[in-house]
């Protein structure tokens, strides 16, 4: 059976205007993601990992070319059908964990079903559920602050998980943590993709990752360098 | 929705109340003056409401008891049909009782003292005019020399009871009675002989202030008063008593206007204070609101936060300022001249201010915080 397409990207150029001046971050991406591909985007500082990530996001649109998110053309929606979009196929995951300080780990995983019409029983159901299988359901009363970093990006990675997104994008996710507390961040997403059968699209210029990855992206000065598959 | 929105105010508690406390001072400034300026026009209609029938005066004078009216018109008007009774009345103010100085504005509610000098029958109306009962004692009889009735906001704020002595001015009456009516301003009077008055402050033979007129028919008070008008030409002011009140409320609704105006103002800063306090707030979270926005929150969501944070601002703020608004109206109950009246209808107009200016000063820092980009807010490490 064919695998489906989550999301295609065709001849994608990204373009930004600082002052007077343009900065291509991104120029002629053509890329295809399917269901349950693990895809490391590797790349030096400022090669355009983020943009092109963000763009697979539903954050910004394309300046020029395509990219299509389950079926939808970017340039097609407003802000709030891009909303919608990462409400039902997106979640993410970024480098410092970006976790509210005032909540806590329950309550943070819990924040992106806030404006759905989902019942607080079955939302707090699931999210404890998302915090036992990251491990970190013994800490789901504390805040942010009584967290370590590794405990501190599981809860975020819990929190990009609650909308059953069936695509996960993480930042740098672990370029804030130590090199052991990387490998089990890394393995927790690696058994999210396996068990759940979610896509999973990691940025990162940490070579050691690439293991974890069925596709790796090498992207320098915007391009796609160079693609390996295993 | 509602109880993020609580959660997030209750990070910065100062901040949240000093908001609602900047809105509490404006509703309680609004409930105040307004009160007060409904509780003297309460107070007013209910003096002029004492006053029933015409009185009649002359033209010249800024008030009845200003004036010098011939005396001699009261058979002029006792031969006119329709009228039940003209009696002539001296109003004045006292200068001092037991030797000690009274006030002597005409308009200031405490300390004032006015007396009533009348004709009195043994029907025994209190005082031209004016409706009320006898608490204590007696009415004066007809014609009695050396005796007063006084008023009892006299009687409570002096210690003075039936078969005391009170001097007024340089003189000494025995108190016969003591009477009360339903105006706090007239229950600060001294009722005596017309002629007695008249010797005590030296008014001139054949004059009066005012003559009080009587009805048969209190209904035509406003026909009535043309006709005796027209009776009588232009060198007499006829005044009723429901055109008194009309004139009045004209005079005390542009007063209420005003006031609600200038506290209106008060509250309009404490909205701008609100508006800076929310758009701190809002920058503060700059990268929490983006975080929100990629996790799928739309920009009307964002907004709807924002306003919830700050109309539970103005929520809380209208309640603290209402609830101190009654307690100190309360308090002060008895205290004061005038009683600081918060009709219903004042509470729940100042309430609803309180909301609204909490949801409109929310209503740019909300869409600020929707416009902002999500990517931008989460590059900023
Ligand atoms: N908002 C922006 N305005 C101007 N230039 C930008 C903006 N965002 C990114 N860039 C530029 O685009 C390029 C790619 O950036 P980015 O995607 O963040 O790279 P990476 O994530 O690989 O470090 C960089 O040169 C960066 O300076
Ligand atoms: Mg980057």
């Amino acid at each position: 059976m064919p695998k489906k397409k989550v999301i295609e990207m065709k001849n994608v150029c990204k373009e930004y205007t600082m002052g007077k001046v343009k900065v291509k971050a991104l120029c002629g991406v053509t890329l295809d993601v399917y269901e349950g591909d693990f895809i490391v985007i590797i790349g030096p500082s400022g090669s355009g990992k983020s943009t092109m990530l963000h763009l697979m996001g539903a954050l910004d649109k394309p300046s020029s070319g395509k990219v299509f998110i389950n079926g939808k053309d970017l340039q097609t929606l407003d802000d709030w059908g891009l909303a919608m979009l990462r409400r039902k196929f997106i979640g993410f995951v970024f480098q410092s964990f970006h976790l509210i300080p005032t909540l806590n780990a329950l309550e943070n995983v819990m924040l992106p079903l806030e404006p759905t019409k989902i019942d607080d029983i079955e939302k707090i159901k699931r999210a404890k559920e998302l915090l036992k299988i990251v491990g970190v359901e013994h800490r789901m009363f504390h805040k942010p602050t009584e967290l370590s970093g590794g405990e501190s990006q599981r809860v975020a990675i819990a929190r990009a998980l609650i909308n059953d997104p069936k695509i996960v994008l993480a930042d740098e996710p672990t370029g804030n943590l130590d090199s052991k507390t990387t490998m089990q961040i890394m393995d927790t997403l690696q058994k999210m993709n396996k068990e759940k059968n979610k896509t999973f699209i990691i940025v990162t210029h940490d070579l050691s990752l690439t293991k974890y990855g069925n596709r790796i992206l090498y992207i320098k000065d915007g391009l796609i360098d160079k693609m390996e598959e295993r | 929705m509602f109880k993020t929105a609580l959660m997030n105010l209750q990070r910065k508690k100062l901040r949240t109340f000093l908001s609602v406390g900047m809105i509490a001072v404006g509703v309680l400034a609004i409930i105040l003056m307004t009160a007060l300026a409904d509780g003297l026009f309460l107070e007013i209609k209910n003096t002029i409401s004492q006053v029933q029938g015409i009185i009649v005066f002359e033209r010249s004078a800024y008030g009845p008891i200003y004036a010098q009216t011939d005396e001699k018109i009261v058979y002029e008007l006792r031969r006119m049909p329709g009228i039940k009774k003209a009696t002539p009345v001296i109003t004045a103010l006292t200068r001092s009782i037991d030797g000690k100085e009274t006030p002597l504005g005409s308009m200031s509610m405490t300390g004032t003292i006015r007396l009533f000098g009348t004709v009195f029958e043994k029907s025994g109306q209190t005082v031209g005019g004016v409706t009320g009962e006898i608490l204590k004692g007696r009415n004066l009889q007809p014609g009695e020399k050396g005796s007063v009735v006084i008023g009892e906001g006299i009687s409570d704020d002096y210690r003075k009871f039936v078969g005391n002595k009170i001097k007024i001015n340089d003189k000494q009456f025995v108190i016969v009675g003591v009477y009360r009516t339903g105006s706090k301003l007239f229950n600060y009077g001294i009722l005596m002989d017309i002629d007695e008055l008249r010797d005590l402050i030296s008014f001139p033979k054949n004059k009066v202030t005012q003559i009080s007129v009587e009805l048969e028919n209190p209904e035509n008070s406003e026909k009535m008063a043309k006709l005796i008008k027209f009776k009588l030409g232009d060198n007499y002011r006829v005044v009723s008593s429901s055109q008194f009140t009309e004139s009045l409320s004209g005079v005390l609704g542009n007063i209420r206007l005003l006031v609600m105006a200038v506290a209106s103002i008060a509250s309009l800063v404490a909205a701008v204070g609100i508006l800076n306090t929310m758009l701190m707030s809002v920058m503060e979270r700059y990268k929490e609101i983006g975080i929100l926005k990629a996790s799928g929150w739309t920009n009307g969501t964002i907004i709807k936060m924002i306003l919830y944070e700050s109309t539970i601002i103005g929520v809380f703020g209208g309640v603290l300022g209402l609830m101190f608004g009654v307690l100190i109206a309360d308090y002060l109950y008895g205290k004061i001249p005038v009683r600081l009246y918060i009709s219903p209808a004042l509470a729940i107009e100042s309430f609803l201010f309180a909301v609204l200016i909490g949801l409109f000063a929310g209503l740019y820092p909300a869409w600020k915080a929707s416009k902002f980009d999500p990517i931008e807010a989460l590059r900023a490490e």
